[in-house]
């Protein structure tokens, strides 16, 4: 079996664990902060998902190359050559993307559960079932 | 209660490992797996194609880093739309924290000199790293969202080793770093609409976010530097996206580490 399949394989199952353990995260952990971070967790791996599909087995010998010219190409030769050597640039210009959305998601989620924390005292997300403590606070 | 949360652990865990470690042996026993692909997709070699293509003249960008080209060119309404994105939530979070009040200005220490001095040197190394990754968007990994959280590490760093009192004897306040966000988002929507401006001032066909010559229109922004490729407007959106960016992190870092009588949250 070849290397590269190996590993590719192996990769793929590691971050399918790594989302059922974040799926987990979510669902089950009774402090609002550990969900934030289980959430941030489940899309940073799928992320790293993303450029693994972007990854390919370069057509020429050696390694796979970044999608960035290391010189502008003077020759049309040049540019197809580099296509049989490069990954996939799409699912990167995807991911910072979504890096920024992510960002932008997880620093409102951090004000609602400061807010959170400000009235109930607790991270604890059981407590907002109990209405009597609702009751007390307002 | 603490064994039937070991035995909730233990239920899912066991099991998922089992099949984690069934799935790998029978992989590397019987030869079986997801071989990585051989060939490019037929979009992204389009794009690496076009991206510093000069004798495709009407597709390319003129830009040697493609995921940028892509980025800023080819999906340039989608990267805007995404910036708004980041941009509403920070006004979110302004909003939550709307009863922020003034900072009691007394005495603060921070770390020890040596932690002051080398995190001075950092922070000017962090700085000069930051503009470059950005100047050289276009032609090196790098671009406007990579340089403007290098340069938000800063703020944590200043934070941390003297304290946010230092911020704001510095006069660096949260509605002072709000404003240069708002102007910079205002200069990002002004680069976009630069082709229509001039279209409509000189009668010539343009386009929303144009960047090159297209079949029918020859505006174009400026291609190269002294000889060096310059991206067209991918260098402009890079630069303006650095300082809505920096900004963006450097205001939710700094409402976050204030405390909670600053915050408006404790009576």
């Amino acid at each position: 079996m070849e290397l590269a399949t190996l590993i590719f394989t192996t990769t793929t199952f590691a971050l399918l664990a790594n989302l059922i353990i974040a799926v987990y995260g979510i669902f089950m952990d009774k402090s609002l902060l550990k969900k934030v971070i289980a959430l941030a967790i489940f899309s940073d791996t799928l992320a790293v998902f993303a450029i693994l599909i972007g990854f390919r087995v370069p057509q020429t010998p050696g390694f796979p190359k970044p999608p960035i010219y290391p010189s502008a190409p003077e020759t049309v030769e040049e540019i197809n050559k580099f296509i049989l050597q490069s990954v996939d640039p799409v699912p990167q210009a995807f991911v910072i993307t979504a890096i920024v959305i992510n960002l932008a998601i997880f620093s409102l989620l951090t004000g609602f559960v400061i807010q959170h924390y400000k009235h109930f005292g607790s991270m604890n997300i059981s407590l907002v079932e109990k209405e009597e403590i609702v009751d007390e606070v307002y | 209660m603490v064994t039937t949360n070991t035995r909730k652990v233990m239920l899912i865990f066991m099991p998922l490992g089992v099949i984690i470690t069934s799935l790998i042996t029978v992989v590397i026993a019987g030869g079986i797996g997801f071989p990585p692909h051989r060939d490019l997709r037929d979009l992204g070699k389009a794009f690496i194609a076009n991206s510093y293509n000069i004798w495709n003249k009407t597709l390319t960008s003129y830009s040697l880093n493609v995921v940028s080209a892509i980025i800023w060119d080819y999906r340039g309404v989608d990267t805007l739309l995404e910036t708004a994105v980041l941009f509403a939530a920070v006004t979110g979070l302004a909003a939550i924290f709307r009863n922020v009040k003034e900072m009691f200005l007394g005495e603060y220490r921070g770390l020890s000199t040596i932690v002051k001095i080398s995190a001075k040197l950092i922070v000017i190394l962090t700085a000069i790293a930051s503009i470059s990754i950005v100047v050289c968007g276009h032609l090196t990994p790098g671009g406007g969202f990579q340089g403007g959280s290098t340069l938000a590490a800063i703020t944590t760093l200043i934070i941390v080793a003297y304290s946010i009192e230092a911020m704001y004897r510095k006069k660096i306040t949260l509605g002072k770093i709000l404003k240069l966000r708002y102007s910079a988002f205002a200069i990002l929507l002004l680069v976009a609409i630069t082709p229509v401006a001039y279209g409509l001032f000189s009668q010539v066909k343009t386009y929303y976010l144009q960047n090159s010559v297209k079949e029918d229109s020859w505006f174009s922004m400026p291609t190269s530097f002294f000889g060096t490729p310059l991206g067209g407007s991918i260098f402009f959106f890079n630069l303006v996206e650095y300082i809505v960016v920096a900004s963006s992190i450097a205001f939710i870092v700094m409402l976050l580490s204030m405390r909670l009588r600053e915050l408006g949250l404790e009576d």
